[in-house]
């Protein structure tokens, strides 16, 4: 069938521009989906890249004993930067420790005034690299190293990284319920829109049935319209998540306290992939196709 | 070119069948009225020909196509060498008169310039040339009629199937859509037209089926099948 393709897609557009209450209507129905389940992936999305950003901030720290001097505690981080888990082992001297405190503490400078010596000890800081962040790995290696004899004490943040661990599966999962929710009702939105439209058009289809239409020949232009309407609606709705992102979850998410906390955290938008129109077209194409179906063509 | 043998098609159990063991066949190139009152079964055995129904039971042949054991991916092949009017013209309202005509040629995936060409020609024989432009609201009910038979008739079918064409129309009218039909059964076509209007069969005589009850009371021409 020569021309086939530019005929489908002529007719495609031809039934849009004839239709366009009805095509307006299947596009916001469409767009606010798209738009619905778009925040949410960026909720979620930016719910675990904080959770990994504060992982990726949460250090292993070895107190050293009093009497241990610099060498030692160099000779420590040395033998730490060589473990395979390890991404950076720093000796801090108790004076690095005193100055670091002296630093966060600017808006009371009079606290710290009248310490002549630091009263805090020396310590080895060791951050992991981000496939070793687990708690076994973290269990590991502070077993090896927690009665080496200049180790007073070991802070590895444990109770902190259990309850991140959990709060990121519970994204996860939560993530995936509820994403595949958002993703069936989309393609059940969508394929009721398009069963509509489908079933108003019932003479048209009767008609080409009539004069020898085979089914792809019918089904070829709702599809390409259903594919249409949805890039559309998925870019629309891609327009609107970013300007919700810039103007409201960008601001929200710096000013929040919880959050300013960890500076240098800053949100992030989706992949442009997920919200590329061909995501919208699929699920549209999907709808279509199964709209087609059920109305019997 | 269309024969049936013993075909029993019914609806469903509570009523008698619509068409109840019928035989016959319709040559290649002849006009036929089938006629009848309403219920006769008409409208069935039409439908039988162009695949919109199946037999319960016997055979319907259809230029060598046995229908009754079509698959469904072959019936729009059949439909193709099959031109069908109706009493209400089934026209798409949103469509021009010119779009109307073309979709049988879209449908056999013609190039634009041969469809342009094609229906042109088919609206110039039925005398609506002028009103390529028009939507079927705009048009009285004989000139939709004859915009559905440029329909039928552009993609030269060998069959043309006529249910109760002119029903909505006119006796002066009439005459005119029965004189269209007649024309394209000259240019070769086999004709088969359902009405029960006696005064249209008398104008352009032809063989006469008639049927009542599903079944075949009088043949004025058929032989047995």
């Amino acid at each position: 069938m020569t021309g086939a393709p530019l005929y489908f897609f002529r007719r495609a557009l031809a039934n849009i521009a004839g239709e366009r209450t009805a095509t307006g209507l299947t596009l916001s129905v469409v767009t606010i989906s798209f738009l619905i389940f778009g925040v949410y992936v960026t909720i979620a999305q930016n719910a675990a890249h904080f959770m990994s950003d504060f992982a990726g901030r949460v250090q292993i720290v070895f107190d050293l004993r009093r009497d241990a001097d610099a060498l030692a505690g160099e000779a420590l981080a040395s033998k730490l930067r060589a473990e395979p888990q390890v991404a950076e082992a720093r000796y801090v001297s108790p004076a690095d420790a005193l100055d670091r405190l002296r630093r966060d503490l600017t808006h009371a400078p009079d606290l710290l005034h009248a310490l002549t010596e630091s009263p805090l000890p020396a310590s080895v800081e060791v951050t992991l690299k981000a496939e070793y962040r687990e708690r076994p790995d973290i269990a590991r290696l502070i077993e090896r190293y927690a009665h080496a004899p200049i180790v007073d004490a070991v802070d590895a943040g444990d109770e902190f990284m259990d309850a991140f661990t959990r709060v990121l599966a519970g994204i996860w999962v939560a993530g995936v319920v509820i994403g595949a929710f958002l993703m069936v009702s989309a393609v059940f939105i969508v394929a009721n829109t398009i069963r509509l439209t489908i079933i108003r058009r019932r003479g048209e289809i009767e008609n080409m049935r009539l004069v020898g239409a085979t089914n792809a020949f019918v089904k070829a232009p709702f599809l390409i319209e259903g594919i249409l309407v949805g890039a559309t609606g998925a870019l629309a709705a891609a327009g609107g998540l970013y300007l919700l992102y810039r103007f409201i979850l960008v601001p929200v998410a710096v000013s929040a306290p919880v959050i300013s906390v960890f500076t240098g955290f800053e949100p992030v938008f989706l992949p442009w992939r997920d919200l590329a129109g061909a995501s919208g077209s699929v699920r549209s194409w999907a709808g279509s196709a199964r709209s087609c179906r059920s109305a019997g063509i | 070119m269309i024969r049936m043998f013993h075909v029993v098609k019914s609806y469903g159990p509570p009523g008698p069948p619509a068409l109840n063991d019928l035989t016959c066949h319709i040559r290649k190139g002849e006009m036929v009225y089938l006629m009848g009152p309403s219920g006769a079964g008409k409208t069935t055995f039409l439908r039988l020909i162009y695949a919109a129904d199946f037999p319960s039971s016997g055979q319907v042949l259809v230029a060598g196509r046995n229908v009754a054991k079509l698959r469904e991916s072959s019936i729009p092949y059949l439909r193709r060498n099959i031109g069908v009017v109706f009493q209400d013209f089934k026209l798409l309202a949103g469509r021009t008169v010119f779009d109307n005509v073309a979709l049988t040629l879209e449908v056999l995936g013609k190039s634009r310039k041969e469809i342009t060409r094609r229906v042109h020609d088919a609206l110039g024989e039925v005398g609506m040339h002028a009103k390529a432009s028009a939507h079927p609201v705009e048009l009285s009910g004989g000139e939709q009629q004859r915009v559905a038979i440029a329909r039928a008739l552009v993609g030269d079918p060998t069959v043309l199937l006529a249910d109760e064409p002119t029903g909505n129309l006119d006796p002066s009218m009439s005459g005119e859509i029965l004189e269209l039909i007649r024309r394209v059964n000259l240019r070769g076509a086999t004709v088969v037209v359902a009405t029960h209007d006696p005064r249209l069969v008398a104008s352009h005589p032809r063989r006469v089926i008639e049927l009542n009850r599903g079944r075949i009371v009088a043949d004025s021409g058929g032989k047995a099948a």
